[in-house]
């Protein structure tokens, strides 16, 4: 079995429940599991150091005062762009990979009730509006995604774990 | 049934080395031990070949491919097929018919269409999995066919058997992706004594997570298998089926993106994917 390799030393495992966000940098491993959510994984290149997030929806409208909710796409978007600010980057540096967007109820493709589709759309206008190039795209389907995201190297190790029909699921080991 | 028990049972038969083969895969197995003498001439592997109707027509259409024969220029001749093709496409070539008669020939319908459908998906996979080492992973692209040809061996060998498991396909086959393909393939390998480089890419396939951006031998085929027109029948036997939505997988690979890279491939992939259907 190939494993993610590790960098010598411990890793911290960080795992992202629908909703939640990280940004960070050294021997951390983002780890999450997708359904119809999307994750986006932003990575700098040079300065090593990026961010993942699991939202559910697109976008509400957020009452006035309250916090960013990552599960609204709009929101996780930016909850990275104030970090890629609190770096001195800026957005354009990062190099963005796209997940998840699985079509979990069998309806018919491209439907009204078809999140998946509705928030991979939604994702790649967000990035597009500040110019993030998206290297990899894994998105669609009828199945849940295990997800690594190793922030020390920029890859994510991808495995689809049990596919359509599938109703329970366990976290990413 | 206990699926798991059926599965037990099916990977001690294979890790005990009782494979059974035709006269097609006797053949294939002496082609194979013959590519293992450094000093093996052209023409004792073409009478060999020749031996068997399925191996040497296989070597004359692949060896016919858009993928081995850009120029199209037509061979009719097994030595010059042998010559064309080298000795490691020629070895790909010898498991293929290994491979394929793993799942029997004499079997009921249900059987004989899912091994068709295997079949077919394995080609497909080989095929791409060729084009991906070249352009994507630079992985070693007759390796990569190799690994395409090989990455359901275990499969093959689960629809030979089911004829003493009856009723063994209408159940939920779960565990058979949960570790079953694994223990089974990895059997099956041992017996082979395939290369143990081969040997763990297959692991990386059976078990293991794509890495992307993709790079390993293991990762060359497993995302061939995702990007495959024609997804294993297996697949939807242990609810892995692709149905619904369809999946998309893009990369950007040097300034390239895989959609690109796969459309440029598009007629290699066709042409050698075809060839193996033979």
């Amino acid at each position: 079995m190939t494993h993610p390799r590790p960098p010598t030393g411990d890793i911290t495992v960080v795992t992202l429940k629908a909703g939640e966000f990280h940004f960070g940098g050294g021997a951390t491993r983002i780890s999450t599991l997708l359904g119809s959510c999307v994750s986006i994984t932003l990575w700098h290149p040079r300065k090593r150091i990026g961010g993942m997030c699991h939202y559910m929806l697109t976008e509400r409208e957020r009452p006035v005062d309250a916090p960013l909710d990552g599960r609204y796409a709009s929101e996780a978007f930016e909850l990275f762009l104030r970090h890629v600010e609190r770096e001195k980057t800026r957005p354009a540096e990062y190099q963005a990979k796209l997940f998840g967007g699985a079509n979990m109820f069998n309806q018919t493709a491209g439907g009204k009730m078809d999140v998946g589709a509705r928030n991979i759309d939604f994702g790649m206008k967000l990035l597009a509006s500040r110019h993030i190039a998206v290297v990899a795209r894994h998105i669609g389907g009828s199945g849940r995604r295990k997800l690594h995201f190793d922030l020390w190297s920029g890859d994510v190790w991808l495995a689809f774990p049990d596919g359509e029909g599938a109703i329970t699921g366990v976290p990413a080991p | 049934m206990n699926v798991q028990t059926v599965l037990d049972d099916i990977a001690a038969q294979a890790a005990a080395g009782e494979l059974v083969f035709s006269t097609h895969a006797a053949v294939a197995l002496r082609v194979q031990k013959l590519l293992d003498d450094a000093d093996c001439a052209i023409e004792s592997l073409g009478t060999l070949i020749s031996a068997d109707p399925l191996l040497a027509a296989r070597t004359l259409a692949v060896a016919n491919s858009t993928a081995y024969n850009p120029g199209g220029r037509p061979i009719t001749e097994l030595k010059a097929a042998i010559a064309r093709l080298g000795f490691s496409t020629l070895r790909s070539l010898t498991a293929s018919i290994i491979v394929r008669q793993l799942a029997g020939d004499s079997f009921q319908t249900e059987q004989a269409a899912l091994a068709a459908r295997l079949w077919e998906h394995t080609a497909h996979v080989a095929a791409l999995s060729r084009v991906i080492a070249r352009r994507i992973t630079r992985q070693n692209p007759e390796a990569a066919f190799l690994a395409g040809i090989l990455h359901e061996i275990g499969g093959f060998y689960l629809i030979g058997q089911a004829a003493r498991h009856p009723g063994l396909f209408n159940n939920d086959l779960e565990p058979w992706h949960e570790d079953g393909e694994a223990r089974v393939g990895g059997a099956i390998l041992r017996v082979l004594d395939v290369p143990e480089s081969l040997a763990d890419a297959l692991e990386t396939v059976w078990t293991g997570f794509l890495s992307m951006p993709p790079r390993s031998l293991g990762d060359t085929v497993l995302l061939a298998d995702e990007l495959a027109p024609v997804e294993s029948p297996l697949d939807a036997l242990t609810g892995m089926s692709r149905r619904g939505m369809s999946t998309e997988i893009e990369l950007l690979v040097d300034e390239q993106t895989l959609s690109a890279i796969l459309a440029e491939s598009a007629a290699e992939v066709a042409s050698l994917a075809n060839a193996l259907k033979h």
